[in-house]
C-alpha cells in the first residue's frame, strides 16, 4: 500500500473520498428460502484508486457494485463515503451500466442524456449544456452531442454515459462491466480514457468485469470474488506504475504473473 | 447519376401507391357498376349517393355538420388525453396505486362506453357537452391503460439511471416516464380516435340537431336513404383521413423511436443513393 499512496498523494484530489465497506453482506429472500449472495465483505478504496472486481459469473460482483452505489440496501454491514453511510445513491457517485442502450434515454440527444442529471440538480440550462459539451469533449466527443444514442457506436454510447457521470461530479466511478459488449479495439480505447480520467481528474475508479487481462490492465488493486456465497479470496496489488500501454504492459512478464494468479484463484 | 437515383426513388413511390390504391379502386368500380340501375329503395345507385354528398356539401350544410361533429371529437378527445395521460403518468409511477386501482379500471373499461350515451343525454341535457363528456370518457379508458403500461414497461437499465442520478420524482415522471411511455401511450390514443368515431355519430343520435350522425339519422328517420349513405360514407371518409394525420403526428413525434430523424432520413436517403456520409 505504501508505494500506492506516495504515488498518488501529490496530486490528489481533496474532495474525493474514500469509499470504506465494512462486513458486507447480502441475501435475496428471507426465511428459509434465503439466498446468501455476499458474506462478511472489506474493501477500501482509497481516493484516486482503480480497483477492478473479478469472479466468475454469478458471484455477486454486480449485487455488490449495486450496494455500493446505493441503489441496493445490504443484508448487513455498511458502506460508507468518507463519514457518510450510504443508504440511497449518492451525489459523489457516478454509475456506468453495461446495458448502455437500455441507460442512455433513446429520446434526448446525447449532450442532453450528459446534462440530465445537472437538471436534477437545479443546474441552469444554459449552464448544464456548456458542461455537458465539455464533458463530451472530456471523452473524445466533442461533436457528437446534437446526435441521439442510437447514431451512435456501442463505444461511443459508453463514452457518452462515462460524460454522464463526469458531468454530475462524481468523485467515484462505478463501473459494471462497462466494456463487455465492444469489440476489442473499442475496449482498449476505452479502458485507457477511463485510466486517463483518473491521472487527470483523481478520482476513483471501481471497475466490475469478468475479463481477467482488463482488470490487471486497468487496476491499482484487483479484487478476486469467489465462492457461494461470495466473499474477497484474494487482493491483488498490480505493482505496473500508472502510465500503461496495451501493448508494452501486457507483455510485461509480471503482466502475466498477476493474470495466471487471478485465473487460478477463480477457477481453484 | 443523381437525379435517376431520385427518378428511381419517385417510381419506386409511385408503385407503392398503386399497389394500395388499385383494391378500393375497384372496389369503388364495382360498387357504381352494380348499383347503376338499382331500385331497391335501401341500395340506392352509388352515384345518386355521391351526388346528395355533393349537393348537401355544396350548400354549406354538411361543411357545418362536419365541423360541428369534428369539433366535438376534438374536444372530448383533448380532454381524455390530457386527462387519461396525466393520471396514468401518476398511477403507473407508484407501484402501490397501481395494484389499488387496477381491478376498478379494468371493470370501467369494460363498460361499452356506447351504453352510456342515453343516461348521459338525460343527465346534461342537448348541446355539445353531453356528446363531448360521451367522447371523453370513452377514450379516457385506452389512454389512460395505456398510459399505465408504458410506465410500467419502462425499461430497469433506465429506472436505475433516474435513481443513480438521483433525479427528482416530477422531473423523472415528465422527462423519462412519459417519453419511455410514449409509443404506447399513441398506440392508445389510436385506439381512443376510433372509440371517439363511434361515440361521436351515436351520440348525435340522440337529442341532437347538428353533426353527422344527426345528418345519418335525419336521413334515416325521412326515409331518405341517399342521404343516410352519404353521412355514412362521409364518417368512413373522416376516420381515414383523421387515422392518417394522426400517423404523421406519431411519426413527428416519436422520431427517435421509429429512428427518424431528419439526419437519419438523410442518411438513409445518401445510403440508398448508393453513397457514403
Amino acid at each position: 500500500m505504501s508505494f500506492m499512496t506516495a504515488k498518488i498523494a501529490p496530486a490528489a484530489n481533496p474532495l474525493v473520498k474514500p469509499l470504506i465497506v465494512e462486513g458486507l453482506s447480502k441475501s435475496y429472500g428471507t426465511g428459509d428460502s434465503a439466498i446468501k449472495v455476499l458474506s462478511n465483505l472489506n474493501l477500501r478504496v482509497d481516493p484516486g484508486e482503480i480497483i477492478s472486481i473479478v469472479g466468475p459469473s454469478g458471484a455477486g460482483k454486480t449485487t455488490l457494485l449495486r450496494c455500493l452505489s446505493g441503489l441496493l440496501a445490504p443484508t448487513a454491514g455498511s458502506v460508507h463515503v468518507g463519514d457518510t453511510r450510504v443508504s440511497e445513491p449518492q451525489p459523489e457517485i457516478g454509475l456506468v451500466f453495461q446495458d448502455y442502450r437500455g441507460s442512455l434515454m433513446p429520446w434526448m440527444r446525447a449532450a442532453d442524456n450528459v446534462a440530465f442529471p445537472l437538471e436534477g440538480k437545479g443546474v441552469p440550462k444554459a449552464q448544464r449544456l456548456e458542461r455537458a459539451r465539455a464533458c463530451l469533449a472530456d471523452v473524445g466527443l466533442p461533436d457528437s452531442g446534437d446526435r441521439y444514442p442510437w447514431e451512435l457506436s456501442g463505444g461511443m454510447q459508453q463514452r457518452v454515459a462515462i460524460a454522464r457521470a463526469l458531468a454530475y461530479d462524481a468523485h467515484i466511478l462505478l463501473m459494471d462491466e462497462p466494456f463487455g459488449s465492444l469489440d476489442a479495439q473499442t475496449r482498449f480505447e476505452l479502458e485507457d480514457l477511463v485510466m486517463a480520467l483518473r491521472k487527470r481528474l483523481r478520482i476513483s475508479i471501481i471497475v466490475v468485469t469478468h475479463d481477467i487481462d482488463e482488470a490487471v490492465y486497468l487496476a491499482d488493486r484487483v479484487i478476486v470474488l469467489s465462492g457461494h456465497p461470495a466473499s474477497v479470496i484474494d487482493t491483488v496489488t498490480v505493482d505496473l506504475g500508472e502510465d500503461r500501454d496495451q501493448i508494452k504492459t501486457k507483455s510485461i512478464p509480471r503482466f502475466a504473473e498477476y493474470r495466471s494468479r487471478i485465473l487460478s484463484e477463480i477457477r481453484g | 447519376m443523381r437525379m435517376r437515383t431520385s427518378g428511381y426513388a419517385v417510381a419506386d413511390r409511385v408503385l407503392a401507391l398503386l399497389a394500395q390504391l388499385w383494391l378500393p379502386v375497384l372496389l369503388i368500380g364495382l360498387w357504381l357498376f352494380v348499383s347503376r340501375d338499382s331500385t331497391n329503395f335501401y341500395f340506392p345507385p352509388l352515384h345518386e349517393i355521391l351526388g346528395v354528398l355533393w349537393t348537401d356539401l355544396a350548400k354549406g350544410t354538411l361543411l357545418s355538420a362536419i365541423a360541428v361533429s369534428i369539433g366535438n371529437v376534438a374536444m372530448g378527445l383533448a380532454v381524455a388525453i390530457v386527462l387519461g395521460i396525466a393520471s396514468g403518468l401518476v398511477i403507473g409511477q407508484f407501484e402501490g396505486l397501481r395494484r389499488v386501482a387496477s381491478p376498478t379500471l379494468n371493470f370501467l373499461r369494460a363498460v361499452p362506453p356506447a351504453s352510456i350515451v342515453p343516461i348521459v343525454i338525460i343527465a346534461l341535457g342537448v348541446g355539445a357537452a353531453p356528446k363531448v363528456f360521451v367522447i371523453a370518457l370513452g377514450s379516457f379508458w385506452p389512454i389512460l391503460l395505456n398510459t399505465i403500461d408504458g410506465v410500467r414497461g419502462t425499461s430497469a437499465a433506465v429506472r436505475d439511471t433516474v435513481r443513480a442520478y438521483r433525479i427528482p420524482t416530477p422531473l423523472g415522471i415528465w422527462r423519462v416516464s412519459l417519453p419511455a411511455a410514449l409509443p404506447q401511450i399513441m398506440a392508445g390514443i389510436r385506439v381512443a380516435l376510433a372509440v371517439a368515431l363511434v361515440l361521436m355519430v351515436i351520440s348525435e343520435f340522440f337529442g341532437a340537431d347538428s353533426g353527422i350522425g344527426f345528418y345519418i339519422s335525419d336521413g334515416a328517420n325521412r326515409f331518405a336513404t341517399r342521404q343516410t349513405w352519404a353521412g355514412t360514407i362521409l364518417v368512413g371518409t373522416l376516420g381515414y383521413v383523421l387515422s392518417a394525420l394522426f400517423l404523421v403526428v406519431e411519426r413527428r413525434l416519436l422520431g427517435w423511436y421509429f429512428q427518424d430523424t431528419p439526419r437519419a432520413r438523410h442518411r438513409i436517403a445518401l445510403r440508398a443513393a448508393g453513397r457514403e456520409e
